[in-house]
């Protein structure tokens, strides 16, 4: 008997080689069944004729909302689903995102900003772990803030998408012209505004101490800096009042007295921008949009103004701890599209090049591998070139422990702005820090 | 006719019963729209609102379990909704005050005949029928601690001393709160005022001019006892309006400095839906109705005994 069992293409086939094809096509088989089909950048037949709603802020960078629109509906061309965009402003969207989990409807995916609940949204999002596995091997591993926006018990119910780096604006010209050092640490930005306060005309700065979130982010990067913890990193043990605390307290008050305007009282979050703008003021913290903002109404004095780097955030001797506006992506799992909001996410979040450069270098990205020098954007242009450290030292509210709703409800209510007014207006440094601890200790009770 | 027959010869007592059940249902059926409307529109939401202040209901979960009055308990133990309270009742009163007194003037000032009176009457309502998003942001560019018009045109006529921080002292962020709230609520009262004051009939006032009343006395003995009505009416709609503004407050200072100009819809939002603690959001919230449920009782029996009088 022969071992020719099957003629084929005038090719022979013997026993043996009919097994090890077998093997070999169940073995291919199985690899790409392992491998999602959008993996390779091609999203699932079965989501072709779908629809699919995101929900995403209006962008400070307008030209972005643009691209991401432009972008999104490619997409959908590409992959025959029906793609709509819906941009609401930044203030807008937690009421939204709260109003569509009541409704049970709503978007596909929903974009999750600054304040970011997933510890309290969780149960009702996707477990998006596998595509964070993918982007994050792809991409040379999140950066170590990332898990503090998007995970919950080590499950990822989001995906991080960019955030806004907060740094310090600085004036090149008057530093110049006041023999001022570039600043590298807190007590250098002080000294600056000091000394730009007694000029004549003043030059003086200022950092909000008012309800408004850039007082919350930017008072909270000078505390860690001096070394001041949120809580345990659990999360759960709350370690405000520490000497750290006290010791950035008085240094935020005496640069208050000196090198303030007092008008920081009632800034809200664009009232920097406008001191920059302004021409006055010698310094401010914020995110680049400050500055960007300038570049055509005051080209002379957009070309004197640089990005300082990380490294000025602390005092010199504590810890770089620049904190930032997260940003990250989820899907409901009510939604009735999860399969092309999946696909849409990891095609999306892994395209750190498309969201850097229609952004203007403002999107920063959660992959260290973007951080490899120079980085689209931010490594051809001078005055933003310090961005491309943030990745490591990057921050966020709750440090270091994770943002949970305690964390969220303090910062919410802003008790660290009104701790800080009430000891810039003259009350004693104990006694304003007794009234914010009471009141986080409030908070965190109520979540026991 | 042995329909009418058979109905006439039943007792009294019966025909009675059934003429009255008719009625009934008729009544009913013509009110049940407007009942179904209110359920839907006004006792829905404020239902659900109670579920959710009795409940430990967050931003993130479907479902909650009931705790009593523990958010409520917990809302009044915090000192900074006790002050957002205060500062609720103080805003509407003092805002109250002085929409009365500055709408009263401008009522009188328009049922004047003068010349492009109905052009003059278009313009003063102009602040009340702007979106408050716009008129609250033209303002809060006006109180800009830098850019402020006030500050700069005050400071030349040397009306101002220095330059005040409008939004950024304790004190003067609530007045310039409440100013924009009056600002926004005065043409309102005036134009409630000026529709009474022109159905009062003038033979009323005529008489208290011969017998010596002199304007005062007519306008506390005359005008309001026939426009008290309308007066209420008004007043009860601001009174509303006023506790659950959220806009203006929300627009100029988000409740500060140190919670100087907190409210209790500012404070709801906060801890409600931006911290996502549903369930004291909603207390915080209904902490209004006990306010509002005796000031809305009051108005509505003080019309009525005046519609029987």
């Amino acid at each position: 008997m022969t071992k020719r069992v099957v003629k084929q293409s005038g090719r022979t086939l013997t026993r043996r080689g009919l097994l090890t094809a077998a093997g070999a096509g169940i073995a291919g088989a199985a690899a790409t069944r392992l491998v999602a089909p959008w993996e390779a950048g091609a999203a699932p037949a079965t989501i072709r004729g779908s629809s699919l709603r995101i929900l995403v802020w209006s962008h400070f960078v307008p030209a972005y909302d643009t691209a991401f629109d432009k972008y999104a509906n490619d997409w959908g061309v590409e992959n025959a689903v029906t793609v709509r965009v819906d941009h609401i402003p930044i203030d807008q969207l937690p009421a939204r995102i709260a109003s569509e989990l009541a409704a049970g409807a709503g978007h596909d995916i929903v974009q999750h900003h600054t304040q970011i609940l997933v510890h309290q949204y969780y149960p009702q999002l996707v477990d998006l772990s596998d595509i964070v596995a993918r982007l994050g091997k792809a991409g040379g591993g999140w950066i170590p803030m990332a898990p503090q926006v998007a995970q919950v018990n080590g499950t990822w119910y989001l995906v991080p998408e960019f955030y806004i780096a907060q740094p310090m604006l600085w004036r090149t010209d008057l530093f110049k012209e006041y023999g001022l050092k570039e600043p590298s640490t807190w007590e250098a930005a002080r000294v600056a505004g000091r000394v730009g306060k007694g000029k004549n005309p003043k030059h003086d700065t200022g950092i909000q101490i008012s309800h408004c979130n850039d007082s919350n982010h930017d008072w909270r990067a000078l505390f860690y800096a001096f070394g001041v913890k949120e809580s345990d990193p659990s999360g759960k043990e709350i370690q405000w009042d520490s000497k750290e605390l006290r010791e950035a307290m008085r240094f935020g008050k005496a640069m208050y007295d000196e090198c303030m305007t007092p008008q920081v009282l009632s800034w809200d979050n664009v009232s920097d921008n406008r001191y920059l703008g302004s021409g006055v003021g010698i310094w401010i913290h914020d995110a680049i949009s400050a500055f960007r903002s300038i570049q055509n109404v005051n080209p002379t004095l957009y070309s004197n103004i640089q990005v300082a780097g990380p490294w000025l955030e602390p005092m010199g001797s504590h810890m770089r701890a620049p904190v930032v506006d997260p940003t990250a992506l989820g899907i409901w799992k009510f939604s009735k599209n999860q399969a092309a909001a999946r696909a849409f996410i990891e095609k999306y979040c892994g395209d750190v090049k498309f969201s850097l450069t229609a952004s203007k270098g403002y999107n920063m990205p959660y992959l260290n591998n973007w951080y490899t020098k120079p980085m689209p954007v931010l490594g051809s242009d001078p005055t933003v070139t310090y961005l491309q450290s943030w990745g490591k030292v990057a921050l966020i509210n709750g440090y270091p422990g994770p943002f949970t709703a305690a964390a969220a409800e303090v910062l919410a209510t802003f008790v660290v702005p009104d701790m800080m007014t009430r000891y810039v207006q003259g009350g004693d440094l104990e006694g304003s820090i007794k009234w914010g601890m009471g009141q986080i200790k409030s908070i965190y009770a109520k979540y026991k | 006719m042995p329909d009418a027959e058979a109905i006439i010869s039943r007792p009294v007592a019966v025909r009675h019963r059934a003429f009255t059940a008719e009625r009934l249902r008729f009544g009913y059926s013509l009110l049940a729209p407007a009942v179904v409307y209110m359920l839907v529109l006004v006792g829905v939401p404020f239902f659900f609102s109670l579920y959710l202040a009795l409940s430990d209901a967050s931003v993130g979960g479907t479902s909650a379990s009931y705790v009593g009055f523990a958010n409520f308990v917990a809302v009044l133990q915090d000192e900074t909704i006790r002050q957002a309270l205060r500062n609720t009742i103080v805003f509407t009163v003092v805002a109250g005050i002085c929409k009365g007194i500055l709408g009263t003037l401008l009522a009188f000032l328009l049922i004047q005949e003068v010349r492009g009176k109905k052009l003059i009457r278009s313009l003063v309502v102009i602040p009340w029928t702007l979106p408050v998003a716009i008129s609250a942001l033209a303002w809060k560019w006006m109180y800009d601690p830098q850019f402020s018009a006030i500050n700069y045109v005050g400071t030349r006529l040397h009306l101002i001393q220095g330059w005040p921080n409008w939004l950024g002292d304790n004190f003067l962020a609530a007045v310039a709160v409440i100013s924009v709230n009056v600002w926004r609520g005065f043409p309102f009262a005036a134009i409630v005022l000026m529709a009474g004051m022109s159905a009062v009939p003038t033979e009323l006032l005529d008489a208290g001019k011969v017998d010596g009343a002199n304007f005062f006395l007519r306008y506390r003995y005359i005008v309001i006892p026939v426009i008290a009505p309308i007066l209420l009416v008004g007043l009860l709609f601001d009174t509303v309006f006023t506790l659950s503004d959220i806009s203006v407050v929300y627009l100029l200072t988000l409740g500060g400095p140190m919670g100087a100009t907190e409210i209790l819809p500012t404070k709801a939002l906060e801890i409600g839906i931006q911290a996502g603690a549903l369930g004291r959001g909603a207390a915080i919230a209904l902490l209004l109705f006990p306010i509002l449920l005796p000031v809305v009782y009051f108005l509505l029996r003080s019309l009525r005994r005046r519609e029987t009088l």
